[in-house]
């Protein structure tokens, strides 16, 4: 058992927090939006879009757990998804692409080259982002459809998108480039514009089509965008949590700080455990997904819970700070919309729990499994029997 | 991260489910619903628990948490979170946890060479028990209000006071009492430890019922005399030591085997083909349990944090808390799903035909105020959590309870 972080991840977690905090704008009256392309081009200068590209192919062949950290970082510091996006396109490849998509595609991925990716959200999904798929055009493959709704398309060469086909209903790895040019960025909600790629935009040589994916591989897939969402989510959640705390020890209302206020201490107490709770859960996914352990109803859950409890905490950051946390110029608002539009990708709460929903809704019984103890079926029934000493009557 | 338990640790817990298969029996079982064997003093209970509780204390069970170098087993914390773990998943009788987790190691910790010699070896052959004595009518969780005194005189001490909540003074062989040994100090500095022999002449229990259907007892001090050597550790160390280990007994508190059973159960129940619920609600009814699937998942994990962190040799009083309150807070929420999920006939209880659950989710429904306020409110779990854990200023002089 060891629930402390490696010292190599530790160090990694301190080198990433100085280079971003450097990186991260100023708030206060009339500062400008955060420089995406800027901030980009100095995160790709690390060599972090490669972290967990295999090493033949350019990268650094790192466990996962070492590329959610800098991922934590980066929302913590409420700066670049590209990164994400990008690290996420590299794993599909190197998963489920073809060895020919690995060869051409992740030594450019591992070299900064931006993507925007899509895996059409949970298992309990309907598609991606959109009602797009395949289709058969002449021995070719066309996209039909739209997908609707990808973040980080400003900066993105290249779109990695899981996409069912017409007719088959498999699923298939595609990588789309490059971009067309008649992309459509729209919301900024989430300081991420989200893009449109329009299948009619897109020519038979802009679309590498991949192996079809057997199920466990589409739900790998599903479940490798989810956790890095979650990722995404509770570094997010805990720069919300520090602000906060922080905010609270100082400001002043009645003469005392709002701190000392215990139903201040309560939400904050709610807000740790709601953190706690997720991070738990989804180191647990990260644990699972990087060894043979069964990971998809880990990273469901994780993936659930992250979206909540990062939904919740940011309310109640913007009920404890009040006016300020309101106005734009305090910069908490960075943080809160990246959280709300991280609890909508990679599967929606009310998704994923559908997803873990469905053992409970047909059965047969089974345990949660665990660990040893509920391997074996429940016998008997002896209801809360509890202690008692062994003196001899 | 990794959860998984050592080699020690995982054929520790093999060992324990291993038991339970083999000395739960369907006759061992048959005695035991109900639980109301618990309201009875040890010359009441069925031969059948009785021999399976010395079965437990022949292996050494009752003193696991007590130092190999006198006579326990020394278990780590993992590990004796993993045997009260077993015991509450599968509804087997099992040592007070209190005794076991807390007065044993105490004792073995702070005691002199002759209380250790006095009481040890009964506490790990199951003969000696302890009831613990820190609750009173004007200290609850402010425990340091207590106002249960004891006088030196001569050779003794002389008690007089009363305590609360006193859930095994009418099985215990003593009681482990917190009580004022020196008026004049403030607070928390003069307050002792005394174990008094619950046979002294002036005690009298005092059976106090409860929704729960478990009962607990109050206990009435009237010049109760004690030899003054019973007063263990050093005079006016008694809130230290009745704070030491906190963090273990709030861990158990949670009841996270407890926890498990009831979730498990709830799916089982659901599962079965006669359970008469609706394919609607059903449907609505997995979402829930999804919902709390995700919790118990977290929760498991909190709890092995905090349990690794204490085998560390580190105080991790704000992991403990929050473990504490998340765990009964959802304790209370299973209990309330699972009850609506099986409608009315949720009010058939334990030992009825038809129950659902056998009983339990009514049973733990009824439970639930006592996990949520007991061994320190949920509210005070908070503000550690918030001050400990995220150095949160306190308000003036008040401060934190720091009590079980």
């Amino acid at each position: 058992m060891e629930f402390d972080e490696a010292p190599e991840l530790r160090t990694l977690r301190e080198a990433a927090r100085g280079l971003l905090t450097g990186l991260a704008a100023p708030a206060g009256p009339g500062a400008p939006e955060p420089d995406r392309a800027a901030v980009w081009a100095a995160v790709r200068g690390q060599d972090w879009p490669g972290l967990a590209v295999p090493e033949e192919f350019g990268g650094s062949d790192a466990p996962l757990a070492a590329l959610a950290v800098v991922l934590g970082e980066c929302a913590r510091a409420a700066l670049t998804t590209t990164l994400r996006s990008t690290a996420t396109a590299g794993l599909l490849i190197t998963h489920h692409g073809s060895p020919e998509q690995r060869q051409r595609w992740l030594p450019r991925l591992a070299g900064g080259t931006a993507a925007a990716v899509t895996a059409g959200g949970a298992a309990q999904s309907g598609g991606a982002g959109g009602a797009a798929h395949l289709v058969d055009s002449g021995g070719k493959a066309l996209l039909d459809g739209e997908l609707a709704a990808l973040p980080d398309l400003d900066l993105a060469e290249l779109v990695v998108a899981v996409l069912p086909e017409s007719g088959s209903g498999r699923w298939r790895l595609c990588v789309l480039n490059p971009v067309p040019d008649q992309v459509r960025l729209r919301s900024a909600v989430s300081g991420a514009p989200l893009g449109q790629v329009r299948g009619a935009d897109l020519g038979h040589d802009q679309i590498d089509v991949g192996p079809a994916l057997d199920p466990q591989a589409r739900l790998h897939a599903i479940d490798l965008v989810a956790v890095l969402v979650a990722v995404d989510l509770v570094g997010a959640g805990e720069g919300l949590l520090a602000r906060t705390t922080q905010y609270v020890r100082t400001r002043e209302q009645f003469g005392r700080p709002l701190g000392t206020f215990q139903a201040v201490q309560h939400h904050v107490a709610n807000m740790a455990a709601n953190l706690e709770c997720a991070r738990l859960l989804v180191d647990d996914a990260l644990a699972a997904l990087d060894s043979d352990r069964a990971a998809h109803r880990a990273v469901a859950a994780a993936k659930a819970y992250a979206g909540r409890a990062a939904t919740a905490i940011s309310l109640m950051a913007h009920q404890l700070h009040g006016g300020i946390g309101y106005a734009t110029e305090s910069g908490l608002y960075r943080l809160s919309r990246r959280v709300q539009s991280d609890a909508l990708l990679g599967g929606t709460a009310t998704e994923h729990l559908q997803d873990l929903a469905e053992r409970y809704r047909s059965g047969p019984a089974r345990t949660l499994e665990l660990d040893a103890l509920d391997t074996a079926p429940l016998t008997g029934a002896a209801p809360l029997t509890g202690a008692t000493s062994a003196r001899p009557s | 991260m990794d959860i998984s338990l050592s080699p020690r640790e995982a054929a520790w817990q093999r060992e324990v489910l291993d038991f339970l298969d083999v000395e739960l029996t369907p006759e061992l079982r048959a005695v035991l619903v109900g639980g109301g064997w618990r309201d009875t003093t040890l010359d009441d209970r069925p031969p059948e628990l009785v021999a399976f509780l010395a079965t437990m204390a022949a292996r050494g069970w009752f003193g696991m948490a007590v130092p190999e170098e006198y006579g326990g087993m020394g278990l780590s914390a993992v590990q004796q979170y993993l045997f009260f773990e077993a015991c509450d998943y599968r509804g087997a009788p099992h040592p007070d946890p209190m005794t076991t987790l807390s007065v044993g190691p105490t004792i073995a910790r702070c005691g002199t060479d002759e209380q250790r010699r006095r009481w040890l070896p009964g506490l790990v052959a199951g003969e000696v028990e302890f009831a613990l004595g820190y609750s009173e009518d004007v200290a609850g969780t402010d425990l340091a209000n207590l106002r249960c005194k004891a006088v030196l005189d001569g050779g003794h001490w002389v008690i007089n006071g009363h305590k609360m909540w006193n859930t095994n003074a009418h099985h215990a062989t003593h009681e482990w009492l917190a009580c004022r040994t020196d008026p004049d100090l403030p607070r928390h500095r003069g307050i002792s430890m005394i174990a008094v022999p619950i046979d002294s002449p002036g005690i009298a229990v005092r059976k106090v019922d409860t929704w729960g259907a478990a009962r607990t007892n109050e206990v009435t001090f009237t010049d109760v005399r004690v030899p003054a050597d019973h007063l263990i550790g050093e005079r006016g160390q008694g809130w230290n030591y009745a704070t030491t280990a906190l963090s273990l007994e709030r861990i158990g508190i949670a009841q996270i085997g407890l926890l498990r059973r009831l979730f498990d159960a709830t799916t089982a129940e659901l599962a079965r083909p006669d359970s008469g619920v609706t394919e609607s609600v059903r449907t609505v009814s997995a979402y829930r349990l999804a919902e709390l699937e995700t919790r118990v998942r977290a929760i498991r994990l909190l709890a092995m944090r905090t349990l690794w962190a204490i085998d560390q040799g580190r105080m991790p009083d704000a992991q403990a808390s929050m473990a504490k309150f998340c765990a009964t807070e959802l304790e209370a929420e299973l209990a309330t799903v699972a009850l609506e999920i099986f409608g009315e006939r949720s009010l058939l209880s334990v030992g009825e035909p038809g129950a659902p659950l056998d009983g339990l989710a009514e049973l733990v429904y009824r439970r639930v105020p006592l996990l949520r306020f007991g061994g320190g409110t949920n509210e005070i779990q908070r503000d550690i959590v918030a001050q400990r854990g995220y150095q949160l200023p306190r308000a003036g002089a008040a401060r934190t309870a720091n009590r079980t």
